[in-house]
């Protein structure tokens, strides 16, 4: 197992975002409610993405169940060209 | 998809022994409890902890604040013991600086606790907390379509810039005091995830 990232971390932040960097197309994410983490998981990614948008815009989670909606994710995630991460790394 | 409570390993310095731990969201109660009331009750010295850039920070206010939003997630590395040894919060509606027209994830904190900083307490608890978190915001990045890009505002130190140099970050901008912009561009991202075995 390589384990060479172990060292000093930085403590790094507390500078809020300038609006200049952040994007202006996804205004309708923050005003989204989810039930569950792999609805917020698609709902991050439809509204991250434009072309998801064009593809799936007609998708009412709520109709759908959690098998079905697994099924939508491996297509949008293919679409997207993402390929599944392993659960555990090195 | 970003799947949690995940298992992590975390070096315990006294025993030099990797356990094991939980990467988590992070809530409000969470971060009350075991961040506000825990991380500053320690013997460091008044000057030390004065020095520290995040020791007037309230976890629970900044939680509390943004955790509704879609587009902000707060992670944190829970023991077995129930103790919140780390903790990082980020947004996914950033621009990258680096490649135009392009998303990325913005880290807008990222903390050890102070017992784990040997900076501050000499030995520290546990090694190994701000890797685990950082590399958890490139693979949420990555899941997200943003291609693992990451980009922070970083404090001026020579160890700070070799810690993120090494992990192929970039800087992307440096201010008149020091701070700097580091981001993490996508090719580098992928690198890394393979390098710990993600990819």
């Amino acid at each position: 197992m390589i384990w060479d990232d172990d060292d000093f971390v930085p403590v790094t932040g507390g500078v809020d975002l300038a609006d200049d960097y952040v994007r202006d197309d996804i205004d309708a994410l923050r005003d989204v409610k989810v039930s569950s983490d792999l609805d917020r998981h698609i709902v991050q990614l439809l509204s991250l993405h434009k072309k998801l948008r064009v593809r799936f815009r007609n998708q009412d989670l709520a109709s759908l169940d959690d098998a079905t909606k697994r099924d939508l994710l491996t297509d949008m995630n293919d679409l997207l060209g993402i390929k599944p991460l392993k659960t555990s790394g090195k | 998809m970003f799947d949690l409570p995940e298992d992590v390993h975390i070096l315990n310095v006294a025993t030099n022994v990797r356990e094991k731990a939980r990467l988590i969201r992070l809530t409000r109660e969470l971060a009350a409890k075991e961040i506000d009331g825990t991380w500053w009750s320690l013997s460091a010295s008044k000057s030390i902890r004065k020095e520290e850039g995040d020791n007037h920070w309230l976890w629970r206010k900044i939680v509390g604040e943004n955790h509704a939003k879609l587009t902000w997630e707060a992670l944190a590395i829970q023991t077995s013991s129930g103790s919140i040894e780390g903790a990082i919060t980020y947004r996914i509606d950033a621009r990258s600086r680096i490649q135009s027209g392009e998303g990325a994830v913005y880290v807008d904190r990222i903390a050890t606790a102070p017992r784990n900083r040997p900076w501050v307490v000499e030995p520290p608890k546990f090694q190994g907390i701000g890797s685990v978190l950082l590399l958890a915001a490139v693979r949420h990045s990555y899941l997200l379509g943003l291609g693992g890009r990451v980009w922070l505002t970083s404090l001026p130190s020579e160890r700070t810039r070799k810690f993120y140099r090494d992990r192929g970050f970039e800087v992307i901008f440096e201010d008149s005091d020091g701070m700097i912009d580091f981001e993490l561009p996508a090719a580098a991202a992928e690198k890394w995830l393979k390098k710990r075995g993600f990819l």
